[in-house]
């Protein structure tokens, strides 16, 4: 087992004097086997990214444990959250998010750089290669299409050689054509690095390519049909 | 409609609003004050300028006037007019083992026409009331200078005369206070019993006149020109007499106003870029604005109405700020400077400030509305929008700033040079900036980079936010070389006032020695073991004309814009020195010309040389014909020369110099120097000169060296003031900026953090950023500080005798500025946006 989630509450507070709380996450339990993917379905503000902040060691949880690699993320400073991070997680996010300043080349590098990989070039081309990209290495974000975006993200994300990988609606702002390829992609690179995956998203469809489906419902985490 | 959307901009209260306002707000209160502080001086000299002079006109003279003459000049005028006489001249006087040099006026009992004298004992001293017989009336500080313990006798001349008040507050005074030859009042028939007045001394005769009617100053001049064509008149009247007690402060006010300009540059920087990313959050409200059917000139308007009200609030906020610093001001004027001013807060300064802001806020942002307005909705609507506009396009959008920007400082400094050369030196200082670092940026945004990821991200940074980069840098620099500037100027003017002090310097200066003088006087010295530096022969004169045609005369329609024309009336209508020497001293060169000595041809005027910097002031060329008058005698001269003069030399030096046999028989009085070896105490030497020769001045140099000394210290009190002013509103500047940009970058920082960065390494990237950029604008703005130093001194100061010698130490401030920038940005941006908050706070970047 490498990620146990167990009795994992969080709440909101919103709205100005009088303020009002908002149970996001009420009581979420499940774990995951090493090289398993799973898929979190649910509606949107559902609670999905709150859970997978909380995994992801960017947000803390009220109450309740996320057991990742035999360590309680509740009980571990900033510090050690951000080498978990860098060391053992991925994330790939629905807007892709990459660094507008720097080319597509360099965003997947700066991670290499924080591992202080060797021959961090060659690594950096050679995953750009994985996605199809090496010819755009040079481009800034700006000058890539959203799927081309979406796909360095992807290199970005398996860079540091994550054993968790974490994906939120990875093809939530692509048409379906370039979403369909990306998510084949991802899904071919998953399967080849045995890594595990927790997806995050909405579309049956999608959810369907992973192991296990869980359901998001008003914040109780539920085993799906698959 | 468009005003009402415009001021729904404005209640969405947000932080672009507060750092607009209080920066705009910042950079416009040094202005406000320096404002303040010229309207105070003008309003003085507006209320008082009569009473400085005491009388509607004075005519000023070295021989009197006789009865009739009186009697012709008050035909002039229709109605009455009253006429006051005085006489004014330098003696030397002692008291117990002190001699000083004063200014002994003797005046009739209508003296003064308006205003009063302020005295100790017996308050105020105004027109009607009489000196009395045997009575004088002495200047405060002589009392001091001459050691008295209390008021008793004094000897003038042949005569003693019983002390009978103390005077505090003279007419006439100047704004810098006091004057270096303190005075003595006395009835002109105790003056006559001084013997004073004798043929060859520097005596003045004043006719103060009392107008009821009004009058025409070109008439007058005309009249006495024609009328008195001997006499070489001057007529001042009460503005002239303003302006020209007024001119150091003035002086000093104008430069302060351009180092204040330099804060509003730097506040209009960074508004510039605060805008710049306010709009770009605009630009789909902008493209909604115009789906909607808006034109271009109405969605200017909104915008338009928008700055200007932005404008106005920040003029409001800089008054509410500017004015108890304006009562502050006063304070340490009133308390700690000789300044004789009250400053007081005008609401003049208030529509000045609030006009300033608005148009400057509505110029400068043209260059970004417009390029929008001229975009298509669906680049509007991109989140990648970028204008079109060619760089020269853009560049010419600035200059409508530009040119209000010249408008300003010409204002501010009085001056059609000073002001627009002040200007293109920030400019080309500007452009030179973003030219170099545009470069720069490229270059090193090419270079493949070795190193640390901190550094390579912290680099990267820099050369990819190419427009935050270069305006931080110019921001930077500009304050840099302002920080650098001001300290190198002080330098160079503390180096210029030290000249006077380097090497041997002369303890005496001996005035009106009379020719039948000079060859016991030059015994006498010898005697005493005295080195005696001339007699030198001294004609007073007065430019007429050059190559047939009249000097421009002073005239009260043509009243001096600016200061350049106030300098060169002031020039023209001076009375001039002559002198006439067979050889020059061993430092005066001829730098153009013949040699000096060389006959003149037969049949050709008479030869003179000129000191070079004098002669270009007033654009005369070798071979010129000067005109001039003396005591109403013609005397026509050529330019056969021009003389560089060593004036730290103070010996007897002029800037026409003639060879003998031209002057000798015009009356004349003798000038010398005379130096002491330093173990001897001087004052012995005087007294005894006082006994031989009592008509003979003497001017202690030393002392009114460092009488100027502390004036000087003043000025360059205000200056550095006016450095803390700036620093302040620089630092705040820069803060906004560097805050700004980092706001602008949480989600980059967040992404970040997402992939393992920690909050350290994040502070030292951007700790690395900020180094790079404060260090590199830092070197840049020091060394534009030095050259733009250089450039002031060439052409500002160019009649300065040391001229711009470099300070090592002037770097400090901008440095020590840096230093802290670096430190505020690190404790509370860096610090507050990174470490402090937690990583779900900086997902809300996204």
């Amino acid at each position: 087992m490498i990620l146990k989630v167990e009795k994992l509450k969080k709440s909101y507070s919103i709205g100005g004097r009088r303020k009002l709380s908002i149970d996001v996450l009420k009581d979420v339990n499940f774990e995951i086997q090493k090289g398993e993917t799973i898929a979190i379905l649910g509606d949107s503000g559902s609670g999905k990214s709150t859970l997978l902040s909380i995994i992801g060691g960017l947000d803390r949880a009220d109450s309740g444990s996320v057991t990742f690699l035999d360590k309680e993320l509740g009980n571990l400073s900033e510090k050690e959250l951000t080498e978990l991070r860098a060391d053992s997680l991925s994330i790939v996010f629905q807007e892709y998010h990459l660094l507008p300043h720097l080319t597509a080349l360099e965003n997947i590098e700066i991670v290499l750089e924080l591992h202080e990989t060797h021959e961090v070039r060659k690594t950096a081309l050679r995953l750009l290669n994985q996605v199809g990209l090496q010819e755009r290495a040079s481009h800034f974000p700006s000058e890539l299409s959203g799927g081309e975006q979406q796909r360095v993200a992807i290199a970005r994300s398996l860079a540091n050689n994550p054993q968790l990988l974490l994906a939120d609606e990875p093809s939530g702002s692509l048409d379906q054509k370039t979403g369909t390829k990306v998510i084949d992609l991802f899904f071919d690179l998953v399967k080849e690095r045995k890594m595990t995956l927790i997806l995050v998203t909405h579309g049956r469809e999608l959810a369907k390519r992973c192991d296990r489906i869980f359901h998001l419902e008003e914040g109780v985490l539920v085993q799906g049909d698959q | 409609m468009l005003f009402k959307m415009a001021l729904r901009e404005i209640k969405k209260i947000s932080r672009f609003h507060f750092f607009f306002l209080i920066s705009l707000s910042l950079g416009m209160t040094g202005i406000i004050i320096v404002k303040n502080f010229k309207f105070s001086i003008e309003k003085t000299i507006n209320q008082k300028s009569k009473k400085f002079l005491g009388a509607d006109l004075a005519l000023s003279l070295i021989s009197p006037f006789k009865k009739e003459d009186l009697i012709k000049i008050k035909s002039l005028f229709k109605e009455e007019v009253q006429v006051s006489e005085s006489i004014e001249l330098l003696t030397m006087i002692k008291a117990g083992e002190k001699a000083r040099l004063v200014q002994v006026k003797g005046v009739d009992s209508l003296y003064p026409f308006y205003g009063s004298m302020k005295l100790q004992k017996t308050g105020t001293y105004k027109a009607g009331k009489s000196i009395g017989e045997d009575g004088i009336i002495i200047q405060s500080e002589l009392k001091e200078q001459l050691k008295l313990k209390k008021l008793d006798f004094l000897g003038i001349g042949k005569s003693r005369f019983k002390i009978k008040d103390l005077l505090i507050d003279d007419i006439g005074q100047n704004f810098m206070g006091g004057s270096f030859v303190p005075r003595v009042y006395l009835s002109l028939d105790s003056l006559k019993k001084t013997k004073l007045i004798q043929f060859g001394s520097t005596i003045r005769y004043f006719y103060l006149l009392k107008i009821k009617e009004d009058f025409s100053l070109p008439d007058i001049n005309a009249f006495l020109k024609e009328n008195f064509p001997e006499k070489n008149i001057r007529v001042v009247t009460p503005q002239r007499k303003g302006q020209r007690m007024g001119r150091g402060v003035n002086y000093l006010s104008d430069f302060l106003g351009l180092t204040a300009l330099i804060s509003l540059l730097l506040a209009v920087s960074a508004n510039f870029y605060l805008y710049r990313n306010y709009l770009s959050n605009r630009s789909k409200d902008m493209a909604v604005l115009k789906a909607m059917g808006f034109g271009k000139l109405k969605i200017f308007t909104i915008y338009f109405y928008h700055l200007l009200i932005l404008g106005l609030l920040a003029g409001v906020l800089s008054f509410l700020v500017a004015a108890p610093l304006v009562l502050f001001v006063n304070f340490i004027v009133q308390n700690f400077t000789p300044l004789q001013i009250i400053i007081q807060i005008s609401w003049k300064s208030f529509f000045y400030g609030s006009f300033i802001c608005m148009i400057s806020n509505a110029l400068c942002a043209l260059p970004l509305i417009i390029p929008k307005l001229d975009s298509s909705i669906t680049s509007l609507h991109s989140s990648k929008f970028r204008d079109r506009y060619s760089q020269k396009k853009g560049m010419i959008l600035f200059i409508p700033w530009a040119l209000f920007f010249v408008f300003i400082s010409i204002d501010l400094s009085s001056s059609y040079r000073n002001g627009p050369l002040f200007c293109l030196f920030i400019f080309i200082s500007l452009l030179i900036t973003d030219r170099l670092g545009i470069w720069i940026l490229n270059l090193l945004g090419k270079a493949r980079l070795r190193g640390h990821i901190i550094f390579k991200l912290a680099f990267k940074n820099m050369t990819r936010f190419k427009t935050e980069t270069l305006i931080s840098l110019m921001v930077l620099v500009l304050l840099s070389s302002m920080l650098t500037l001001i300290p190198q100027l002080n330098h160079v003017m503390v180096e210029e006032l030290s000249y006077f002090t380097k090497g041997r310097t002369p303890h005496f200066f001996l005035i009106d020695i009379q020719k039948d003088q000079v060859e016991e006087l030059r015994k006498f010295c010898e005697e005493n073991n005295v080195e005696l530096a001339g007699p030198s022969p001294m004609v007073k004169a007065k430019l007429q004309s050059l190559n047939g045609k009249p000097f421009e005369q002073y005239s009260k329609k043509k009243k001096s814009r600016t200061r350049e024309a106030e300098m060169n009336s002031f020039l023209r209508n001076r009375p001039i020195n002559l002198s006439y020497k067979e050889k020059l001293y061993k430092d005066e060169i001829i730098v153009k010309g013949r040699a000096f000595g060389e006959k003149d041809e037969k049949g050709s005027l008479p030869g003179v040389s000129l000191e070079e910097r004098y002669a270009k002031r007033l654009k005369i060329k070798i071979g010129d014909e000067i005109g001039m008058t003396v005591l109403g005698l013609p005397l026509k001269a050529k330019v056969e020369s021009f003389r560089k003069v060593n004036w730290a030399n103070l010996k007897p030096n002029f800037f026409f110099v003639f060879k003998p046999g031209v002057l000798e028989n015009y009356p004349q009085t003798f000038l010398g120097t005379t130096f002491h070896d330093k173990d001897k105490r001087p004052y012995g030497f005087q007294m005894k000169l006082l006994d031989k020769f009592p008509n003979v001045s003497s001017i202690n140099l030393k002392r009114n060296i460092e009488k100027t000394r502390t004036i000087f210290n003043d000025i360059v009190l205000s200056f550095r003031t006016m450095t803390f002013v700036c620093l302040f509103v620089g630092v705040f500047v820069i803060w906004t900026i560097f805050q700004n940009q980092i706001e602008q970058r949480i989600p980059d920082y967040n992404l970040l953090k997402t992939l393992g960065f920690s909050p350290d390494h994040l502070k030292k990237i951007g700790i690395a950023e900020v180094g790079l950029l404060i260090s590199f604008a830092g070197l840049f703005g020091i060394l534009v500080g030095y050259l733009l130093s250089y450039s002031l001194v060439a052409i500002f100061f160019r009649n300065m005798n040391e001229g711009w010698s470099f300070y090592p130490w002037a770097f400090l401030p901008a440095v020590l500025s840096k230093a802290l920038i670096a430190f505020l940005v690190y404790r509370f941006v860096f610090k507050k946006v990174i470490e402090e908050k937690a990583p779900n706070e900086l997902l809300k970047g996204y």
